[in-house]
């Protein structure tokens, strides 16, 4: 177990809310979108993160399992 | 097929939750006023709603507001559209409190209510204000169908409660795995279950980071920032903290024993620590304004609400199935990178 296999999760997390957090400086575009229609963006919003964040470990894991498989056939 | 059930079970229960979370319907309400203030005297507003049919129902609409135990129904109101409706108030005697929560009733919409829509203007706020004729108000449920209750501020972000709290039951589960290896470690010196818990926490620090960055954009647009000082905000971060701190002392230890032991024994303490910052300590303080504190868990507030319940707990139950899932992939992958370093 190392640290580094932490760093996919936390870079999914912050790769995928930083677009947000970003856009929410530059001005009213976003915060309008955000507040119309009874905020149902910002609910598009969240579940996007979650999606995206379950989606991205899960390919973190097949790329790992991938190198995996790809080490043992070296081997033989 | 054999132990798959559970899988197909929680991935059907997730489907549901963000299906039904999505495509029902929120009720009617009381959007916005404007303007929130009222003066002495007469004051016009418009009154915006949402989902409201106040045009359809203009026969049996009603608006009137209360100020603590006084009610004064509106001077003249015109119905402008199903979601607008022009009103004026008229009030020229002593109030009792600084705020008027503003009520409209109708029959296809029922009772639609704005807690502290109005802030009083220039008027004789006293203790022992004129006493007025109550004028006719109805309070009644419309039925309506399935649809998530409609709070002030809130509006559809109602709907957050299905993503953003079953993530942080999720990591609650998860992390409770964990410490269950860590003590199957620590009694029988198993490094398989050092292995799993360490496995448990990623997951579960997964989830909490996703039930983080659901609850800064949904704090964002509701509350206006993106943090706040709240307990429970606070908590959370001292828990995620808490269990990154594990993942630097696992990997601060070169002896692979003597790692795998620290750690669990770190883990028993982190376990608890994290029960104390998310369960415990926001409870114990004043007001808040992440619901749930003061009181039991985080949905207190909506409890009443049949509707809201019939979609939390399956995404609940769905997404601890999917974090479990989720664990069990990765410690089985983490199993076979053992199996082929060993080799």
């Amino acid at each position: 177990m190392n640290i580094k296999q932490l760093v996919p999760s936390i870079v999914i997390v912050v790769m995928v809310s930083a677009p947000v957090l970003a856009a929410s400086d530059q001005g009213n575009l976003l915060e309008e979108t955000m507040h119309s229609s009874g905020k149902i963006y910002v609910v598009v919003a969240v579940v996007t993160v979650l999606l995206l964040a379950v989606f991205g470990y899960l390919i973190a894991l097949d790329r790992r399992l991938k190198r995996l498989e790809n080490k043992k056939t070296d081997k033989r | 097929m054999r132990g798959l059930w559970w899988k197909i079970g929680s991935a059907i229960l997730v489907i549901y939750s963000v299906f039904l979370g999505l495509l029902a319907p929120l009720n009617p309400g009381i959007k916005t006023v404007d303007p929130a203030q009222l003066n002495n005297g007469g004051t016009t507003v418009i009154i915006t709603g949402y989902n409201s049919h106040f045009a359809d129902a203009a026969q049996s609409q009603q608006v009137w507001l209360t100020n603590g135990d006084e009610i004064f129904c509106a001077y003249e109101y015109q119905v402008v559209d199903n979601t607008h409706i022009r009103a004026t108030f008229s009030i020229y005697q002593d109030i009792s409190e600084a705020f008027f929560d503003l009520y409209v009733h109708n029959a296809v919409d029922g009772t639609m209510h704005l807690p502290d829509a109005f802030l009083q203007n220039a008027m004789e706020v006293s203790l022992k204000p004129d006493k007025i004729e109550p004028c006719l108000t109805a309070l009644a449920e419309a039925d309506r169908g399935f649809g998530f209750p409609n709070q002030p501020i809130l509006n559809e972000t109602i709907r957050n409660l299905l993503f953003h709290v079953p993530s942080w039951f999720a990591m609650i589960l998860i992390m409770a795995v964990s410490f269950g290896y860590s003590i199957v470690h620590l009694r029988h010196s198993r490094l398989d279950a050092d292995a799993a818990a360490a496995n448990a926490a990623r997951v579960g620090l997964l989830f909490a980071f996703i039930g983080l960055a659901t609850g800064m954009i949904w704090a964002r647009f509701t509350w206006g920032a993106w943090w706040v000082n709240d307990r429970r905000l606070n908590g959370a971060a001292v828990a995620t903290l808490i269990y990154l701190a594990y993942f630097v002392l696992r990997s601060s230890v070169n002896e692979e024993q003597k790692a795998a032991r620290l750690a669990g024994v770190y883990n028993i303490f982190a376990f608890v620590m994290m029960l104390l910052f998310v369960m415990v300590w926001p409870r114990l303080g004043a007001d808040s304004l992440h619901p749930g504190v003061g009181g039991n868990p985080a949905f207190n507030q909506y409890d009443l609400d049949d509707n809201l319940r019939l979609v939390f707990y399956p995404a609940v139950l769905g997404w601890m199935g999917m974090s479990l899932w989720i664990f069990q992939l990765q410690n089985r992958m983490d199993r076979l990178r053992r199996i082929a370093d060993e080799h």
